[in-house]
């Protein structure tokens, strides 16, 4: 299907045309929101909720870029208020813990964190905490660098940016990961 | 340190890819449908939303009508109670003299 007629289809909100859609673009949109989480199961929600976004809001979309740009920043923006999301939730519950109001806390963060033993998770927690320092446009940056298929451009692209300001973010994104994991593994 | 630093790095580049689930695209189809159903469901309540107004902004709109109306008609009636008791030299001042 061409990307115009596709598109077309999308607006009309031809459901055949969702499952194209899905087709080319599930997997990248997946692993994208994977590599933000690190997590198998909230990247398989937040990559759903993506698609939901899309479907709501195709109708709004001017072809001022690519589609498959405007699909990738809607999960990246949806994958950053997750940890948002969950660092709040962390906030809540360690406050509640100091206060032994453990329960409420819990109430109060939407219940409790899912205490899940992905290894994976356990193996890159070191590395979320260092990128959990970095402001959201060097995290953007650094982690679409390391996922496959995407190049500076189409970074710059996504966040709207020069390809110079993209590779200035990389830079100095990988300097102040390396610093804070040195700083992490040191107090370990 | 530096070699910790660096080998976490490569274990977060070297990550791998993930594949959906069995049920991903099933659920996402549903979620979708449900969607689909809301948007279409939201648009015929902001019809009958449209409707309701309207209907009130018309009642409102006789309401105040009727309301201009009655008053010229008392001012009206007024004026001629006004003739008539003149007519009768019943006013006031004469009927305390």
């Amino acid at each position: 299907m061409e990307h115009e007629d596709l598109l077309r289809k999308l607006k009309s909100g031809d459901k055949s045309a969702f499952n194209e859609l899905v087709i080319l673009y599930g997997n990248k949109v997946l692993n994208t929101c994977y590599r933000f989480l690190l997590d198998k199961e909230d990247a398989e929600d937040i990559s759903q909720e993506v698609f939901i976004e899309v479907f709501q809001s195709i109708k709004t979309f001017r072809s001022d870029s690519k589609l498959s740009t405007w699909i990738y920043r809607i999960a990246v923006t949806k994958s950053l208020d997750e940890i948002k999301k969950r660092n709040r939730k962390k906030r809540i519950i360690s406050l509640g813990k100091m206060l032994h109001l453990d329960d409420i806390a819990d109430w109060i963060a939407g219940g409790p964190m899912p205490d899940k033993p992905i290894q994976e998770k356990e193996k890159m927690d070191e590395i979320m905490k260092a990128l959990n320092t970095l402001p959201d446009n060097q995290r953007v940056a650094f982690t679409l660098s390391k996922l496959e298929g995407y190049t500076n451009a189409e970074i710059a692209d996504m966040m709207n940016n020069t390809v110079e300001a993209v590779e200035s973010l990389l830079s100095r994104a990988k300097k102040k990961v390396s610093a804070e994991l040195q700083s992490i593994l040191k107090n370990n | 340190m530096n070699d910790l630093v660096l080998q976490k790095l490569k274990e977060y580049e070297s990550l791998e890819s993930i594949k959906p689930s069995a049920g991903w695209n099933e659920s996402l189809m549903k979620k979708l449908d449900s969607a689909r159903a809301h948007s279409i469901s939201s648009h015929s309540f902001s019809g009958l939303t449209i409707a309701v107004i309207l209907a009130v902004l018309i009642n409102l709109g006789f309401i105040l009508n009727s309301i201009i109306h009655t008053s010229n008609k008392s001012l009206y009636k007024d004026k001629e109670f006004q003739v008539i008791s003149e007519e009768l030299l019943i006013n006031p001042i004469s009927y305390k003299n």
